[in-house]
């Protein structure tokens, strides 16, 4: 008998009500039970051509069917060691993944990726499953063996502990090689440590992750920023090989008023509030000041943390991006949950200026309205500003959680860099200097956390090579 | 964990540790660290004060809950968790000629860091520091071992009365211009500092004090004007040409967290004082 295709019933993960939600920073979505999971693993057709649907969407190629096969068996050591085959953190990509443009929106119940079509229901739960199997085996104990290959007496060098570094970390311990990872902050995450909430990621989980590598023999050294304490001439000299993961993530501002007192960067109110626990103060020593009221420009990951940050501090929270919803870059349902906890979201406005008083506070955020006009070079519709439209949105701070720009500490003068000052890779992500490798928002500038976690997996790879070959083939110019 | 080698009281008010850091020994003039007694302490920025075999040391003076935690827990554990450094890009140093440097409180650690480099390359120093109060006066001797000449003032009387301005240019009636002052310790005496220099044609470097967070140029907490452009005194600074600095946007942003920072004091403060009633029990 043919399986009967499940195309609505999609199982969705429990969630805290938003009114305790905002009440503080534990995680929101509770995860799947067992029994929630298993159905929801039912659902899965086990597509033959999965290859082209959602493990392509996924961006380090997840065997989606291959893990959900082992949760329908009901063997969930088998489920985690397919995943950690590719993800190595399973946990975590489950959690931040934007699923709807990666695996799940890829997966033939909701699009037909070959016939380009849309399908009549809802994807597969992908980053809900792969989250539950993470936790499944984080919670329960089991310990997974992960063996590294006996010796090979090289040493590497990794400069920044984000999610690119520790792939590649991972990856070259488990080939036997010594790994040195060298972060400047006191923790390592990158990103996932000081930006990301932990209502979205719980601090435990990379606690985990890091343990996890530093069994596989990993060494971790804090407070060494490589361009100061360090240059990367004396690691290349030092190490046989070198990977630059140092992210992007230099602030951004840019308005008239940006210099007033309650102007912050994103990265600043979220390292202070997700690193250094400020929403703790006095009981932590970091204290955070946004006032009552506070509007953040910005329509990314970084806006969305921003404003669960801010609610979950107490304030009314505004947030402005000049184009619409469809357009934003963060996943489509934490805007569902931020206006259920009750932020104010305007699309299509765009902040022309800061307002303050003479002793440099804010008093609010002039914008002015757009609509959407002809489209810009990618395709998109530009957003034009509305005659007439300007308007004031009272606020104490306001946040800029707009752009980054490249961190060139690291590599500045030694490198060849891009235009937009990240670092010049070739396909193998090697960079101008022999034996120093690349990847994650280094090289691309921002983009997510599982693609920088496959950068360094890749990384790796071309990195072992080189160890074996010493061939080095970057030529410059593109 | 990095170990304190070595506390030891100057003042109520101040004291020196000397911490074992491999990675602090070949720090240049003018770079500072990043300390933080646990990992869950607020990162707090201290400038080098000199190079050891075995790490740095540094002059801590008390202001708030941070440095009175290092001040009080340090007598108890003689461990530090976290040691980021050396950051900041070092002090230029060449033969400028006659240096005059200028100090203020805590400032004194910076400059005598600069000025004993200044000094070996060829310079003639003349120092001049000016303290709170009495109990902002320390390393004098230190100052001295490479100066020709050192004053010391206090704003409160106490030793000589002066401050940083008015020592300045009773500096400059008795010795003449120098072809160089560099000053430390406080934004709105070197703002002062650095007007004497425009109006004498002076150069003039100065260390900028701003909040710092990640001291890697990720938050922009650090950030200032200088000649209208944006910098950030991690890891441009923290030292600049003072004549190009806009001081008044520095000044501008120096309160931003002090209630927060009065807030965290009062805590702390009573958290000692029940410590005290629970040892006495
Ligand atoms: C606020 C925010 C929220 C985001 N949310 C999501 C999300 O939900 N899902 C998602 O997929 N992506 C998200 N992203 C994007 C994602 O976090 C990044 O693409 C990813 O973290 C990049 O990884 P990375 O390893 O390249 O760099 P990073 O994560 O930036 O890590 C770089 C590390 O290098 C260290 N470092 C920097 N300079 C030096 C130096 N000179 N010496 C030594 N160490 C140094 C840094 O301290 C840091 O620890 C978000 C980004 C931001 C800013
Ligand atoms: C580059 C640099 C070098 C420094 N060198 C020395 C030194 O050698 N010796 C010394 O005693 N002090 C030094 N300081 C100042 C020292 O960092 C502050 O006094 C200390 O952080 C105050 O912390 P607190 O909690 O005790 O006081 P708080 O009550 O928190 O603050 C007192 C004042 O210190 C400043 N401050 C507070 N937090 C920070 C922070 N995170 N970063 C920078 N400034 C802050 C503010 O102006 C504040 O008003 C330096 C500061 C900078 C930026
Ligand atoms: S890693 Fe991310 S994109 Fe890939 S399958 Fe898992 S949740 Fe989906
Ligand atoms: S496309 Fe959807 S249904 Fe098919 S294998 Fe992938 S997750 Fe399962
Ligand atoms: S301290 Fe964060 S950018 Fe300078």
């Amino acid at each position: 008998m043919a399986k009967k295709i499940r195309y609505l019933d999609r199982n969705k993960e429990p969630m805290l009500e938003p009114s305790e939600r905002v009440k503080g920073f534990r995680e929101y979505a509770l995860g799947f039970s067992v029994g929630l999971a298993l159905d929801e693993a039912n659902r899965c057709l086990f597509c033959k051509d999965a290859d082209q649907r959602c493990i392509k969407g996924c961006p380090i190629n997840v065997d989606i069917p291959g893990f959900i096969k082992k949760i329908t068996e009901g063997d969930l050591v088998g489920a985690y060691k397919k995943l950690i085959e590719t993800d190595i953190f399973p946990s975590i990509c489950g959690r931040v993944c934007p699923q709807e443009r990666q695996c799940e929106g890829s997966c033939i119940l909701y699009y037909d990726t070959v016939r380009e079509r849309k399908a009549k229901g809802l994807p597969v739960s992908i980053g809900a499953l792969e989250k539950f199997v993470g936790d499944f085996i984080r919670v329960s104990g089991i310990e997974i063996e992960e063996e590294a290959s006996p010796p090979t007496g090289k040493k590497v060098a990794v400069i920044g502990a984000g999610p690119s570094g520790l792939g590649c970390a991972y990856d070259l311990a488990k080939k036997g090689h010594e790994v040195h990872v060298y972060e400047a902050l006191h923790k390592a995450g990158g990103v996932m440590r000081y930006g990301i909430p932990p209502a979205r990621l719980d601090r435990e989980i990379i606690d985990y992750e890091i343990n996890r590598l530093e069994r596989l023999g990993v060494k971790f050294f804090y407070g060494y920023v490589v361009g100061r304490t360090i240059s990367l001439e004396e690691l290349r000299e030092k190490y046989d090989a070198v990977y630059i993961s140092v992210g992007a993530g230099r602030g951004k501002l840019g308005l008239k008023g940006d210099h007033l007192k309650g102007v912050f960067s994103a990265i600043e109110v979220l390292t202070r509030v997700n690193l250094m626990e400020a929403y703790r103060f006095p009981e932590a020593p970091t204290p955070v000041d946004l006032g009552n009221k506070v509007a953040i420009i910005g329509g990314g990951f970084t806006a969305v943390d921003c404003a669960i940050t801010s609610l979950r501090l107490g304030l009314e929270t505004h947030v402005v991006y000049r184009r619409t919803r469809e357009t934003s870059s963060a996943r489509q349902e934490e805007w569902d949950h931020l206006m259920e906890e009750g932020a104010q979201i305007h699309w299509l406005t765009q902040p022309v200026e800061v307002l303050g008083n003479e002793k440099g506070e804010v008093l609010g955020l002039k914008c002015i309205k757009m609509e959407l006009g002809e489209p810009d070079e990618s395709g998109r519709p530009r957003p034009v500003p509305v005659p007439g439209s300007e308007h004031v949105i009272e606020c104490d701070s306001v946040i800029f959680a707009i752009g980054q720009q490249a961190n060139p500490i690291a590599y500045q003068g030694l490198l060849e860099i891009t235009k937009w000052g990240t670092v010049k890779v070739n396909d193998r992500y090697e960079t101008s200097m022999e034996g120093v490798f690349a990847g994650g928002d280094a090289i691309n500038g921002g983009d997510t956390v599982v693609r920088s976690l496959a950068h360094g997996r890749e990384a790796a790879k071309f990195i072992d090579e080189y160890l074996k070959t010493k061939k080095w083939s970057f030529t410059g110019g593109s | 964990m990095y170990k304190v080698l070595e506390k030891k009281s100057l003042t109520p008010k101040a004291f020196i540790i000397e911490i074992e850091a491999p990675h602090l020994t070949k720090a240049g003039p003018g770079q500072f660290a990043v300390i933080q007694r646990t990992l869950e302490s607020e990162r707090i920025p201290l400038s080098i004060l000199e190079t050891t075999d075995k790490g740095a040391k540094f002059l801590v003076e008390v202001r708030g809950r941070s440095t009175l935690e290092l001040e009080v827990r340090l007598n108890e554990s003689r461990e530090i968790a976290y040691v980021e450094g050396p950051a900041g890009v070092p002090f230029e140093v060449k033969n400028y000629g006659r240096v005059l440097l200028l100090s203020k409180n805590w400032g004194i650690a910076p400059i005598i860091n600069v000025g004993r480099a200044l000094s070996e390359c060829g310079n003639k120093i003349s120092a001049i520091h000016v303290g709170d109060t009495s109990e902002n006066v320390y390393l004098i001797n230190e100052l001295e071992s490479f100066s020709g000449s050192v004053r010391v003032f206090t704003e409160d009387g106490s030793v000589e009365e002066g401050n940083v301005q008015l020592a300045f240019r009773d500096y400059i009636d008795c010795a003449g211009k120098p072809d160089l002052v560099v000053c430390a310790g406080n934004n709105l005496d070197s703002s002062l500092v650095v007007d004497v220099c425009r109006e004498e044609g002076i150069s003039v470097v100065s260390m900028v004090n701003t909040y710092m967070l990640d001291t890697i140029g990720l938050c922009l907490v650090c950030r200032l004007l200088v000649n209208d452009e944006q910098k950030l005194a991690c890891v441009d600074g923290p030292w600049f040409n003072g004549l190009e600095v806009n001081w008044d946007y520095l000044l501008a942003r120096e309160n931003l967290y002090e209630d927060e920072e009065k807030q965290a004091l009062e805590k702390f403060l009573k958290q000692l004082e029940r410590e005290k009633l629970r040892s006495r029990r």
